[in-house]
């Protein structure tokens, strides 16, 4: 079995359905219930379909950029970049910052090793508050 | 700007973007790995941001999905938008008002359809006829990034 053939299951749409018997921690049955009363989804079973095609994707996703990079090491982007194009996909103003964002990238590593492109942007975002703050100050 | 949560993002990909991906090789290979990674990492914060290419884009690039060669498009989930009745109608009329190749009007209606519900953002290479199209959008969610 392959990340192909997990794609491939994952694109095919016209499957059928199946009844499964997996066995779930009562509390989890309950809590499920109770979430779409509360408008997790449409219902049970729909809720678990999606959450679990959700994390299946994000698995695929992960996995195939991580055997990308093992196969081509140049392909792997700096934490930096990806802060930026995060910043780009979110229309944020930050995008336009490239200088900071590398800035962050390099300072939010040092508080937290395993920092994402999130921390780094939310780290920025700090960065470019604070610059403005004190531009105010300075001038009056 | 404050980011919202919740709120969907889509990344369309036109021709040469498209290819950039597919083919290790392509010197602009890396700067599309930077969008594929900023989208797997913002899954993690069970968003789940799409990666879309209109089908009309991927018979100009002739990038067949079937061909091992392009095996990694399938597995980084780069999707396929099939380019409808109804979709190709909004294509014609976009075209006839702002010009530009087939693919690109294609490229311009998925993002219009698309642009309700998320900030879009269009990665293309040409930076003549796409942003024209996107001007006649009656919309401000669609932003284009030229690769």
């Amino acid at each position: 079995m392959s990340l192909l053939d997990l794609v491939a299951a994952l694109d095919e749409r016209d499957s059928q359905s199946l009844s499964t018997s997996v066995r779930q921690p009562a509390s989890l049955q309950r809590a499920l219930r109770v979430a779409v009363e509360l408008g997790f989804a449409a219902s049970a079973n729909e809720g678990l379909n999606q959450s679990l095609r959700a994390q299946l994707e994000a698995f695929a996703q992960r996995r195939a950029l991580d055997e990308h990079y093992a196969e081509h090491l140049e392909a792997r982007p700096t934490l930096a970049e990806v802060a930026l194009e995060l910043a780009r996909l979110d229309h944020d103003n930050l995008a336009e910052h490239s200088a900071l964002i590398a800035q962050a990238a390099q300072e939010v590593l040092t508080y937290r090793p395993d920092a994402d492109a999130d921390d780094v942007l939310l780290w920025a975002a700090s960065l470019l508050r604070h610059r403005s703050e004190t531009s105010v100050k300075q001038a009056s | 700007m404050t980011r919202k949560p919740g709120t969907a993002i889509v990344a369309i990909l036109d021709n040469e973007p498209l290819q950039a991906l597919a083919d290790p090789a392509h010197p602009k290979h890396r700067e599309l790995m930077r969008l594929l990674e900023a989208v797997a990492q913002r899954r993690r914060r069970a968003e789940a941001p799409s990666v879309i290419v209109s089908t009309a884009v991927r018979l100009e690039a002739g990038i067949d999905r079937q061909a091992p060669s392009s095996a990694l498009l399938g597995k980084l989930r780069v999707r396929d938008e099939a380019l409808s009745s109804s979709r190709t109608d909004r294509a014609v009329a976009l075209r006839r008002a702002a010009g530009g190749a087939p693919a690109d009007a294609a490229t311009v209606q998925l993002a219009e359809e698309s642009a309700p519900a998320a900030r879009v953002t269009v990665y293309t290479a040409d930076l003549t006829d796409m942003p024209r199209l996107i001007a006649a959008l009656d919309t401000a969610s669609v932003r284009v990034h030229r690769v």
